[in-house]
């Protein structure tokens, strides 16, 4: 587009040789439409301009599910209630926001037919997000523990080349690293750096899967092209050398990198020789909440 | 960044950056009868199918692919400027669709939404699509709705609607909504709540039907 070209420009420096107010002749063409990150095409960083490739998971088949009450108790790290930002019960066809008050009391009479319906927790800006998938009926979901992330303020910025971390995750970002941030969620540059928090026990419990460690991470639906290989703290003090797999929470209804509201395999790893890391070279596709599986 | 692009580019305007620039042409902003519309029917009002769509009246932008979405190109945007009695406008039916930035599910019907407007654009297809809320279920800025437009590439008509004007027509706690409208009488065809699979065969069957028709 003309304007983009404008703003180029001026970047460095030149005079404005584009009217961004000029109709473009090419623009009544259908505009691709976007598929990388949660939001299309998002905010970039980084020295390659080229956006990631989108990813190869198919898409599932429609699983309407009838939902009646949907009803849970929100609690904080130290077992305090709270709203965590946002909680929705959303499928991928319809996405519907829960009440939930300072008690953190959770009762949603959904009523309706959902795809692939799951309760989404935590808003991903000052709460690391969850999702629980929901079947038909009603569904009880007791506590619901959520886990809060750093202040905006320690964030870190991605610069590819250099190793970043947060709460005990640290991306290994390539020296041609590009960085697409989902940028309509994430406001401003502000919002838009690394933040992590490893899951607490009650928090992987909730989950029902065998997961040793877990972490949510922030700007969720981030890619970084190509994937940074990853480091986590070891949290559950495995012994070094013990085999692990790498899996991430879908969150993205478009299932592009993962089944929505599932867990996906991406990598394996293993406990670093000192026993401090858990090691996982292959990379991580996105950001999201993401857990780790003792390999058997 | 496109976003960063965006804010670069207004205050580049508002430092008179290609000045030199040609005035946009009518048709790209204009088409706007504004809020008041006397010819727009004022019986059978309803918010389910078979009543009368009310006349709501938005601030947006109508060509956001042709004319960049900045303060300066923002215009009054009607249902009534889509209401074709005669069928001399050329809009055959309007879908007119709800989204926020909280809601995944409409995210993921924007990923496609340009697509499909564009390929049944030819056959008299008018998409309307409100952002309403941001991320945080606070009511959509312009900057959101400039945001959503830059992310998707959006190539129809695209407002804010942060008063919840279309409240009545389905829960703004639930998103998206797509409704079918006859721009013959302005009455809602029909009312999908969600991105649903049957939205869209339902309307290639009425432009089908309308083509035959004239």
């Amino acid at each position: 587009m003309p304007w983009i070209a404008c703003v180029a420009a001026l970047a460095v420096g030149v005079a404005c040789t584009s009217d961004p107010a000029e109709p473009d002749a090419n623009a009544g063409a259908a505009g691709e439409p976007s598929s990388a990150g949660s939001s299309g095409n998002g905010g970039k960083t980084g020295a390659t301009p080229e956006r990631c490739p989108d990813g190869t998971n198919p898409r599932g088949d429609a699983k309407p599910v009838d939902l009646g009450i949907v009803s849970g108790q929100l609690v904080d790290e130290q077992g305090d209630p709270t709203s965590a930002g946002l909680v929705q019960i959303c499928g991928k066809d319809i996405c519907i926001n829960a009440k939930v008050g300072s008690s953190g009391k959770l009762a949603e009479n959904v009523g309706q037919t959902l795809d692939t319906p799951a309760c989404k927790f935590g808003d991903g800006l000052t709460w690391g997000k969850l999702a629980l998938p929901l079947d038909s009926g009603d569904t009880e979901l007791g506590s619901l523990t959520t886990v809060r992330l750093p202040e905006f303020s320690e964030s870190v910025a991605f610069v590819p080349g250099e190793s970043i971390t947060s709460g005990g995750v640290t991306l290994h970002l390539d020296a041609k690293a590009s960085v697409e941030v989902d940028t309509l969620t994430y406001e401003d540059d502000s919002q838009r750096g690394f933040r992590a928090a490893a899951l607490p026990e009650a928090a992987l419990a909730q989950l029902k899967q065998d997961f040793v460690a877990g972490f949510a991470l922030s700007p969720v639906e981030t890619r970084i092209c190509p994937s940074p290989a990853l480091s986590l703290e070891n949290t559950a003090n495995l012994p070094p050398g013990t085999a692990l797999t790498l899996l991430v929470l879908g969150l993205d209804v478009s299932e592009h990198l993962a089944p929505y509201a599932a867990w996906q395999e991406v990598g394996e790893g293993h406990v670093s020789d000192d026993g401090a890391t858990l090691e996982f070279p292959d990379g991580l596709p996105l950001l999201s909440t993401l857990a780790v599986r003792v390999k058997e | 960044m496109r976003t960063a692009g965006a804010a670069l580019l207004a205050g580049s305007l508002a430092l008179g950056c290609g000045s030199n620039a040609p005035e946009v042409p009518k048709e790209f902003l204009g088409g706007s009868s504004g809020c008041v519309s006397p010819d727009y029917p004022s019986e059978g009002l309803g918010r389910e199918p078979g009543g009368v769509v009310a006349n709501l009246c938005f601030v947006g932008y109508r060509a956001p692919d042709r004319v960049a979405p900045v303060a300066a190109h923002r215009e009054t945007i009607a249902f009534s400027d889509y209401y074709d009695p005669a069928g001399t406008k050329g809009v055959s039916l309007l879908l007119i669709n709800t989204s926020a930035v909280w809601c995944t599910a409409c995210i993921d019907e924007h990923r496609t939404l340009p697509a499909q407007a564009a390929e049944l654009a030819p056959e008299g297809l008018v998409v309307l699509s409100t952002l309403f809320q941001d991320a945080q279920q606070q009511p959509a800025s312009f900057e959101d709705l400039e945001r959503w437009i830059a992310n998707f590439d959006t190539n129809f008509p695209m407002v804010a609607d942060p008063e919840l004007q279309l409240e009545g027509y389905a829960s703004s706690d639930s998103a998206p909504l797509n409704m079918v409208v006859d721009p013959r009488d302005m009455k809602i065809l029909r009312k999908y709540v969600g991105n649903q699979a049957t939205l869209w065969p339902f309307i290639e069957s009425e432009l089908k039907a309308r083509s035959a028709d004239r």
